[in-house]
């Protein structure tokens, strides 16, 4: 039984860090509602088609390790300046800063124009020439290909494709290959009762909404438990101004090409044919097993859209020898730029590579 | 706060929710009862009706006051897959209900009013996360992907039935007012992407032919692999640099 001395002096703490709490959220978004700048490493723009850049990121005239690392994220969905976030929360930012010559390729808002991008251009035209650019930009013969989500999953293709690429190494990041376990996209997707070519007809693309809506209800209730965790942290030093930008960025969704849509949600959803080799691009089937370089595979033991077993099968149908597979804490997003990724994944790819690149 | 055992706090707590799923199911039956009553989501053809005012099927989410000319069809109606019964929504919410109160009364069991503002939050946190098993649970079933499917093949074709009656009059009007439509910009966009390819592949061949001259200028020299500054023809080449 709390006595009443005790219980006021309770009430007393309680409203205080109430006030402060309060306080803080005024300051943040009524005092200074601006969102903190995106994209916080400097670049340059090596090659661009399109909506298609390449970007290199550090100052020219810094010492690397030699080896460029080529990030090819996923197309369509999200923007990529998630992955250079925020000063001390950026992906890209680490790994400049641990001496990597880091190149994304920054597939940029999707528009009408890019209804016809798929798999067959990306793995045929873009991945390649951006490998290229990136070579000459750096002066190397050999690249580290990094892919994450989607972006791993069309990497995968053009190494199956490719099998005498200039890639010394590849790290897939929650890239989805079996799609049998593909949560609950894998439900909605199925291709008995989802309207994918009326999408596809009707809009050219699967509109920046319709992606808004399909991530959202994943997690109905995951605004709610923002919001939550938001009042409870409000008085953490930065966790404010973490929380404004990750939450602009979730907010941010672009379409996805309509010709690539229709391959995910027919192809590799519905039929699940990457992992069974008789995914078709341009004709020729994407046999996984002629992958052969050094290969990484990073999943998360949180992840609903990619759950780790998705990603992980990659592992089993590879030729590689040398070949690694890590689940680390996180979901989907926060495995590569939540606040944990810098003592789990960024370390963990940074020691990787290093001890490849020589 | 007041403090209060464990018996009356289970007990109001199963009372309210007991309550409130009473409540939701009342309301989803009597919405259930409306929509069957107008035929359910997939409205007949009013072809003959010039304004659809029969009933107010034309629109799936409601009314729709504007109908359509003779023999326009409507959204829902070939070649689309017939109506659902909206009582599988029904059954399915019922469902998502039901979960939700095991679940809720699981993660209840043994436990007391909040003490603090701060074991609420974390309660909160709690319901929160049993809400999110249950909508996981509900969703990742077949009926709930057939729903899906079948809301959006409705949606998109009362979205297609709309543009084919009102994009003749915005491209007549764009071309009154000399401007391009959609679908010219497409094209012009896809024949800039065409360019942009031919320029890249020109390009590709000036640098491998400049790169075997030099090579035969200078048999001997090599790239090096770590400085950046040996890569200047390439920043060159970077016209649309455009730092941040």
């Amino acid at each position: 039984m709390v006595n009443s001395t005790e219980y006021a002096s309770q009430f007393q703490q309680e409203a205080q860090q109430q006030w402060q709490r309060f306080q803080a959220m005024f300051d943040a978004f009524v005092v200074n509602p601006a969102d903190p700048p995106a994209e916080v490493t400097p670049y340059e723009v090596i090659w661009k088609r399109g909506n298609t850049r390449l970007l290199r990121y550090g100052s020219r005239d810094r010492e690397t390790l030699g080896m460029p690392y080529l990030i090819v994220p996923w197309l369509g969905i999200s923007r990529t300046y998630v992955l250079d976030l925020l000063p001390g929360n950026s992906m890209i930012e680490y790994l400049v800063n641990q001496g990597h010559d880091v190149f994304l390729l920054d597939w940029g808002v999707v528009g009408e124009e890019d209804r016809e991008l798929g798999f067959e251009e990306g793995v045929y035209k873009i991945i390649p020439r951006a490998i290229e650019r990136a070579l000459e930009a750096s002066g190397a013969s050999e690249i580290t290909l990094n892919g994450i989500c989607l972006g791993g999953t069309l990497s995968a293709a053009y190494l199956a494709l490719h099998p005498d690429a200039p890639v010394r190494n590849f790290v897939a990041v929650v890239a989805p290959i079996d799609f049998e376990h593909g949560g609950m996209f894998r439900t909605w997707l199925d291709e008995r009762y989802f309207p994918a070519d009326l999408i596809v007809e009707h809009y050219g693309s699967l509109p920046s909404v319709l992606m808004n809506t399909g991530f959202k209800m994943l997690r109905p209730t995951l605004e709610a438990q923002a919001m939550a965790g938001l009042w409870s942290n409000a008085t953490r030093p930065g966790y404010i101004e973490s929380y404004k930008a990750m939450s602009r960025w979730a907010n941010d969704f672009v379409a996805m090409p309509g010709r690539f849509f229709r391959q995910l949600s027919k192809n590799l959803y519905g039929k699940n044919e990457m992992i069974r080799g008789e995914f078709l691009v341009n004709g020729r089937a994407v046999n996984l097993s002629r992958i052969s370089q050094p290969l990484l595979v990073a999943a998360a033991s949180q992840d609903y859209i990619v759950p780790a077993p998705a990603a992980r099968s990659l592992m089993d149908v590879v030729s590689s020898e040398d070949k690694e597979f890590v689940e680390l804490p996180g979901g989907h997003i926060s495995v590569f730029s939540g606040r944990q990724a810098h003592q789990t994944l960024w370390p963990k790819i940074n020691e990787w590579v290093s001890a490849r690149s020589n | 706060m007041t403090t209060a055992d464990n018996g009356t706090t289970e007990n109001s707590a199963t009372a309210f929710f007991e309550a409130w799923q009473d409540m939701i199911r009342k309301s989803t039956e009597a919405w259930s009862q409306a929509a069957t009553g107008f035929g359910g989501f997939a409205p007949p053809n009013p072809g003959a009706s010039p304004f659809g005012a029969s009933s107010f099927a034309g629109f799936p989410f409601g009314a729709f006051p504007f109908g359509f000319p003779p023999g326009a069809g409507a959204p829902g109606s070939v070649p689309f897959t017939p109506s659902f019964n909206p009582a599988d929504f029904m059954q399915m919410w019922q469902r998502m209900f039901e979960t939700w109160q095991s679940q809720w009364m699981n993660s209840q069991s043994g436990e007391t009013q909040p003490p603090s503002i701060e074991e609420a939050q974390r309660q909160w946190a709690r319901y929160l996360e049993t809400m999110a098993a249950t909508f996981s649970e509900v969703m990742t079933t077949e009926e709930f992907s057939q729903a899906l499917g079948k809301y959006m093949e409705q949606g998109l074709a009362f979205q297609e039935r709309t543009a084919k009656q009102v994009n003749p009059q915005i491209n007549s009007m764009l071309r009154a007012y000399n401007l391009p439509s959609r679908s010219q910009m497409d094209r012009m966009f896809a024949r800039i992407i065409g360019m942009e390819e031919k320029l890249d592949d020109l390009e590709d061949e000036i640098r491998k032919l400049r790169s075997e001259l030099s090579a035969s200028r200078r048999p001997q020299s090599s790239r090096s692999r770590t400085a950046r500054s040996s890569a200047t023809a390439t920043g060159a080449a970077a016209e649309e640099g455009e730092p941040a």
